[in-house]
C-alpha cells in the first residue's frame, strides 16, 4: 500500500513538476524583485521603559482621545470651509458690509449688521440686535456720519429699543448698603437726530436732539427684591410710570489719540450736556453735564499707562422731578469696574481709572490692570471727598486691531466681591 | 532562602561593577532603508490643524506623561538617534545623503543646488492645470512645453522678492548639508505665455470649489508686483519624481513603509535639523512642509524618498511679507510665554520687541543680534527637536559650520535680489547666525573631528584630527592646546600628553603586533585655559592586515 501511494506521489511529482517549474520561473521573470529582507523596526524603548510609562499611558488615554477627537473635529470643520462660508456669507468681498458678534454687559449678546456708503457715500448703516437671560433684548438701527455739506456738517440718525429685565437699584446716595438691593425692569425707546461739524481735524460739535420713553416695570429676577415692594412711586420718581421725553444734547469731542484700536500715544474726551423735557406730563424736567477723558501715556515699548478721568451733573428744571434711571450712576464697566451695574446713584458723578496695558503677544494682546474710584453725591463739589471714594480694581485681557478694539475681557474687585466683564466689537 | 537569594543578587550587581575596563563595541551597521517596495503606501494627506493640535496639546501631555522620558531628562540621559554609525555620523539614506560635510561642494554646485535642469520653459506656453487662490500670496501649477510640471509661487505685494529669494538660498542650503530638496527654480515669465487649462478646479478663499475663469487668473496676478520689465518674478518648484504620497511627520513611523524602520523622532538628521532651521530662520517646520514620494530609482528600485519642501518662508521671510517680530522667539500658541508675560507685569522687555524695523523689505526680518541657537521657539513644538541630544546638535552644527562663507556667498547669490546691499546683509546674516551655532556647540563638545589614520613615513602609524573651531576660523590655534590620554583595552596608559593635530602611535606591543589590542585616544583641548569635554577615538589592531583600523569615536556630553 505504501509502494503504491509513494510511486502515485512520484508519478504526480514527474509529471507537474515541469509545469510547477516553468510557472515559478515565469512568475519570477514577470513579477518585480520580490521584497527583500526588510530593516527590522528599532526598538525604541527597553522593558523597564514601558513599565515606567505604563501609568503616564493610562492617565493620558483619555486626553488623547480628547484632543484627538478635538483635533479630528475641528480639522472637520475646517477642511469642510464652513469658517470661509459663513464669513463670505456676513462680509462683503470688499469690506463695504459685514456681520459682527457683539456683546455687551446690559445688552447680552448679538450681531451688528453694518453698511457702508449707505445710504449715501461715507456713511455707515448699522442695524444691531442682541439678547440674554429673561427676554433681555435691545435693537439699534443707525445712520452715521451722514454727509450733509462737503465734509465739514454730517447727520446721525439713532433708534433704539430696549428691555433689560433686571436692573439693580440699591437705593440713592454714597453710602447705600447692599441690605437694599431691589431689582426692575426698563424697557426704553428712543430716537434720536444728530447734526455734527467738523471742527477741525481732531475736535467735532455734535448737537443730538431726539425722544424718547421709558417704562419700569416688575423685574423678572426672582434673585432679589422687587423694587416697588420697597419704594413707592412718591419716593422714587419714575417707579411705575411711562415717562417720555424730547431731549437736546450738544457735545464738543476731541480725539488726539494717535490710533483708534488701540491707543498709545495722544488722548480723547467730550463735554457735553443736555436737556430733558417731559413730552407727556409735567412732571420731569432735568438737565445733564458730562465730561470723558482720557489720557495715553506711552510708558516703553508699548506698555501705556490709561488715566481716565469723568464726572456727570443733573439737576432738575424748575423743580421738576428727575426720575431715578436717569440719575447718574457708578458700577457701569466704563467707570469703577468691580460694582454691579447702578450700584451707586445720585444726581452728581465723578470717577477716575489708572490702567496699565502691556502687550503679551505683540499687535494683538494686551493684558490690563486697573485701578478705579468713584463717588456719587447730590452735590458734587460740595461733597467730593477722597474719603468718599469707592475704589474698584482688577485686570483682563484686551483683543483689538489696528482700527477697533475687539474684544475686552476683564475681572473687577470691589468690597462687593468680583465682577467679570465680557465686551465684544463694541467700537465697530 | 531569601537572604541568600539577595546576597547572590548584591555580589553580583557589585561584581559587575567592579568588573573590568568596558571595551568600545561598535554599534550595529545602520540598514539600507531604500529596498524594493513593491506595494505603495497610501497618500496620507496633511492635514494641518489635527497636525498642530497634536504638536501643541496632545503631545506635550503624552511627553510629560511619558515617566521613562522624564526619568532620562531628569538624569541628563536623553535617548540618543538610532541612524547613527560608530562615528556619529548618519548614513546614507532615503532621508539624507552626506554632502558638503564630508566632501566640500564645489561652488559651482552649491549654486546648482538640486537643479538638473534650467527651469520651466518660459519661451512657450504655460498650462495652468491646478490653483489656489487661498492665502495672501497665490498660486498655480502648470505644464511647460517639455511636458515637466511645477507649483508656481510668488513674493506678497508688500515685500517684492522676499519669498522667492528665500526659497533659493534656503533650498541650496538645505541640499548641501544633505536633505532632499525639490527642484527649485527662480524664473521670470510673460503673463502672456500662460493658458487656463480645461477643467482647472480652485478652491477659492470662501471655499468654494468652482471651475477657474481667466477673471480668477487675473485676480491673482493682480496679487502680484510686476517687474519694471513687464515679466513676472516666481519660483517654479518642480514637482518631486514618483508619486507624492504626502508628508511626513517628524515622530512615529510610515507603518505601511517596509523600510521605514526608525521612528522618525529618533533619526539624527530630522532631530538635527532644529539647528538648522534655527539658523536660516525656518520657524514654520511642519508635516506640510515636508514630502513623501513614491520613487523608482535608477535601478528600478521602488521606495519612499521623503523630501522638505517649500522654504519661502526662511530667512526674514514671512510668505505674507516679512516674518512677524515674534517669529522665532514664541511659539504660536505659547502659554509658557503667555503666563510669563502677564506676570511680569511687562517689565520684561521681550527679545523681540527690541527687534529694529525692517531695512530691506526683500530681506524682512533676519537678525543676529538677539539669535540664540537653543533658545529659537519653531511656530509649533516639533517632537523630533524636542529629543534633540547634545551630539544630535554637535553633527548639525558640524554640518552647518561647513558650509564655507564663500559657499554662502555662492547660496545667496542665487536669490538673485536686485539691491545688493539686501543681499549682503543675508550673507553676513547667514554667516553671523552660523557662527553662533558653531561656537554655541563647540564650546559644549569637542569639535575634534575627521580622524584619519595615517601611516608615517617610517612605516608607523599616526592619528590625525581636524579641530572644526579652529578649521572654520571660530577659534585661534594659538589659544588651543590638544591632550590626550592613552587606553591599551580600556585601561589608561600613561599620563596626559600634549599633541599636535597628529598622535604618534608608539605603543611598541601594538605596533609590533604582539598583542590585538583595541587602542584608544582620550582627546581634549583647552582653549583660553577652558577645558573641553572629551572624544575618545577607538582603533583595533588587524593581525592578518598588519595595520590599524578606526573602529568608532565615544563623544563626551
Amino acid at each position: 500500500m505504501k509502494k503504491i501511494l509513494l510511486l502515485t506521489t512520484l508519478t504526480v511529482q514527474f509529471i507537474f513538476a515541469p509545469v510547477y517549474a516553468q510557472t515559478k520561473e515565469a512568475t519570477e521573470v514577470t513579477k518585480p524583485e520580490p521584497p527583500r529582507q526588510y530593516p527590522k523596526q528599532a526598538k525604541t524603548k527597553a522593558w523597564w521603559e514601558h513599565a515606567l510609562s505604563f501609568p503616564g499611558d493610562v492617565i493620558n488615554f483619555p486626553f488623547g482621545l480628547l484632543f484627538d477627537g478635538l483635533g479630528w473635529t475641528t480639522a472637520k470643520v475646517i477642511d469642510s470651509k464652513l469658517i470661509p462660508r459663513v464669513q463670505d456669507f456676513m462680509t462683503a468681498d470688499d469690506g463695504s458690509r459685514g456681520v459682527v458678534p457683539t456683546s455687551a454687559p446690559q445688552a447680552g449678546f448679538g450681531f451688528k449688521y453694518y453698511q457702508l456708503g449707505l445710504p449715501a457715500k461715507q456713511s455707515v448703516l448699522g442695524i444691531q440686535a442682541t439678547w440674554g437671560l429673561l427676554s433681555r433684548q435691545a435693537y439699534g438701527l443707525s445712520i452715521n456720519k451722514l454727509p450733509l455739506w462737503g465734509n465739514s456738517l454730517y447727520g446721525d440718525f439713532a433708534a433704539n429699543y430696549g428691555f433689560y429685565p433686571d436692573e439693580l437699584f440699591y437705593g440713592i446716595g454714597n453710602q447705600i448698603s447692599t441690605r437694599q438691593k431691589a431689582s426692575y425692569a426698563l424697557r426704553s425707546f428712543n430716537v434720536q437726530l444728530g447734526l455734527g461739524f467738523h471742527l477741525h481735524k481732531h475736535t467735532a460739535l455734535e448737537i443730538q436732539t431726539g425722544y424718547s420713553t421709558n417704562n419700569t416695570l416688575k423685574s423678572k429676577d426672582r434673585k432679589n427684591k422687587v423694587i416697588t415692594d420697597i419704594y413707592q412711586p412718591s419716593e422714587l420718581p419714575g417707579l411705575k410710570v411711562i415717562a417720555s421725553f424730547f431731549q437736546i444734547q450738544p457735545t464738543l469731542k476731541f480725539d488726539f489719540k494717535n490710533r483708534q484700536g488701540n491707543p498709545n500715544a495722544g488722548w480723547d474726551g467730550e463735554i457735553g450736556g443736555g436737556l430733558f423735557l417731559q413730552a407727556n406730563g409735567d412732571d420731569f424736567g432735568f438737565w445733564k453735564m458730562s465730561t470723558t477723558v482720557n489720557r495715553y501715556v506711552h510708558l516703553f515699548r508699548n506698555r501705556v499707562l490709561v488715566l481716565k478721568a469723568g464726572g456727570e451733573m443733573t439737576e432738575s428744571v424748575s423743580g421738576k422731578a428727575i426720575p431715578f434711571y436717569y440719575l447718574s450712576q457708578l458700577g457701569k464697566s466704563e467707570t469703577v469696574r468691580g460694582f454691579e451695574r447702578g450700584r451707586y446713584r445720585d444726581k452728581d458723578s465723578v470717577w477716575g481709572s489708572l490702567e496699565y496695558r502691556y502687550p503679551i503677544r505683540s499687535d494683538l494682546l494686551d493684558f490690563v490692570l486697573f485701578a478705579d474710584a468713584g463717588q456719587v453725591a447730590d452735590n458734587i463739589f460740595k461733597k467730593f471727598s477722597l474719603n468718599h471714594l469707592k475704589p474698584g480694581f482688577g485686570g483682563g485681557l484686551r483683543i483689538w486691531t489696528e482700527q477697533a478694539l475687539v474684544a475686552r475681557l476683564e475681572l473687577g474687585k470691589s468690597k462687593d466681591g468680583f465682577r467679570f466683564y465680557f465686551i465684544l466689537n463694541q467700537d465697530f | 532562602m531569601r537572604a541568600n537569594q539577595l546576597y547572590i543578587l548584591l555580589t553580583s550587581l557589585i561584581l559587575s561593577a567592579c568588573s573590568g575596563p568596558k571595551l568600545f563595541t561598535p554599534p550595529p551597521v545602520i540598514p539600507d532603508d531604500r529596498y524594493h517596495v513593491v506595494e505603495k503606501p497610501k497618500y496620507r494627506p496633511d492635514n494641518v490643524i489635527k497636525n498642530a493640535i497634536d504638536q501643541q496639546l496632545t503631545n506635550q501631555i503624552q511627553q510629560a506623561l511619558d515617566f521613562s522620558n522624564q526619568a532620562r531628562i531628569v538624569a541628563g540621559k536623553k535617548k540618543e538617534s538610532y541612524n547613527v554609525d560608530a562615528f556619529g555620523e548618519v548614513p546614507n539614506s532615503s532621508w539624507f545623503t552626506n554632502r558638503n560635510h564630508v566632501q566640500k561642494m564645489s561652488l559651482g554646485k552649491i549654486r546648482q543646488g538640486p537643479d538638473k535642469g534650467t527651469g520651466p520653459d518660459t519661451s512657450q506656453t504655460w498650462m495652468i492645470f491646478k490653483a489656489k487662490a487661498e492665502g495672501i500670496t497665490p498660486g498655480f501649477s502648470i505644464i511647460d512645453s517639455r511636458g515637466d510640471r511645477y507649483v508656481i509661487k510668488f513674493d506678497p505685494l508688500s515685500n517684492p522678492e522676499i519669498a522667492t529669494g528665500a526659497e533659493q538660498v534656503s533650498t541650496r542650503i538645505f541640499y548641501a548639508l544633505g536633505f532632499n530638496t525639490p527642484e527649485n527654480y527662480l524664473t521670470f515669465f510673460d503673463p502672456k505665455i500662460l493658458k487656463l487649462g480645461d477643467d482647472v478646479e480652485i478652491l477659492d478663499e470662501k471655499g468654494h470649489e468652482r471651475f477657474m475663469v481667466q477673471d480668477d487668473l487675473e485676480k491673482m496676478l493682480a496679487r502680484v508686483r510686476r517687474q519694471a520689465n513687464g515679466l513676472f518674478r516666481a519660483t517654479a518648484s518642480k514637482y518631486v519624481a514618483g508619486v507624492p504620497i504626502g508628508p511626513f511627520r517628524y515622530e512615529s513611523r510610515r507603518k505601511d513603509d517596509p523600510n521605514d524602520f526608525i521612528k522618525h523622532h529618533h533619526r539624527r538628521e530630522l532631530r538635527g535639523l532644529r539647528m538648522i532651521n534655527a539658523w536660516v530662520n525656518h520657524a514654520d517646520t511642519k508635516s506640510g512642509n515636508s514630502l513623501d514620494s513614491f520613487i523608482t530609482d535608477e535601478n528600478g528600485k521602488n521606495y519612499v524618498r521623503h523630501y522638505l519642501i517649500d522654504f519661502g518662508a526662511t530667512l526674514g521671510s514671512g510668505t505674507r511679507g516679512a516674518a512677524i517680530a515674534p517669529r522665532g522667539f514664541e511659539n504660536q500658541f505659547d502659554p509658557h510665554g503667555l503666563i510669563l508675560n502677564i506676570l511680569t507685569l511687562g517689565f520684561w522687555v521681550k527679545p523681540y520687541e527690541r527687534l529694529p524695523e525692517v531695512k530691506y523689505p526683500s530681506v524682512g526680518r533676519f537678525q543676529t543680534e538677539y539669535f540664540e541657537p537653543m533658545k529659537y521657539k519653531f511656530n509649533q513644538p516639533n517632537p523630533a527637536f524636542e529629543r534633540m541630544t547634545k551630539r544630535d546638535g554637535y553633527w548639525a552644527a558640524k554640518l552647518i559650520m561647513s558650509l564655507t562663507n564663500e559657499q554662502l556667498g555662492a547660496a545667496v547669490e542665487q536669490g538673485r535680489y536686485s539691491n545688493p546691499e539686501a543681499s549682503k546683509y543675508i550673507h553676513e546674516t547667514l554667516i553671523a547666525r552660523r557662527n553662533k551655532v558653531g561656537h554655541y556647540w563647540f564650546d559644549r563638545l569637542a569639535p575634534l573631528d575627521k580622524f584619519k589614520l595615517k601611516k608615517t613615513s617610517d612605516n608607523r602609524f599616526e592619528l590625525c584630527f581636524v579641530d572644526l573651531a579652529v578649521e572654520s576660523d571660530l577659534n585661534d590655534i594659538n589659544s588651543t592646546t590638544y591632550f590626550y590620554q592613552t587606553l591599551l583595552n580600556g585601561e589608561k596608559v600613561g599620563g596626559q600628553i600634549e599633541t599636535g593635530n597628529c598622535i604618534k602611535i608608539d605603543l611598541p606591543e601594538i605596533v609590533s603586533g604582539k598583542t590585538n589590542g583595541q587602542l584608544a585616544y582620550r582627546l581634549h583641548l583647552k582653549r583660553d585655559n577652558v577645558k573641553s569635554k572629551t572624544v575618545t577615538v577607538y582603533l583595533q589592531f588587524d593581525n592578518s592586515k598588519n595595520l590599524f583600523e578606526l573602529i568608532g569615536v565615544e563623544r563626551e556630553d
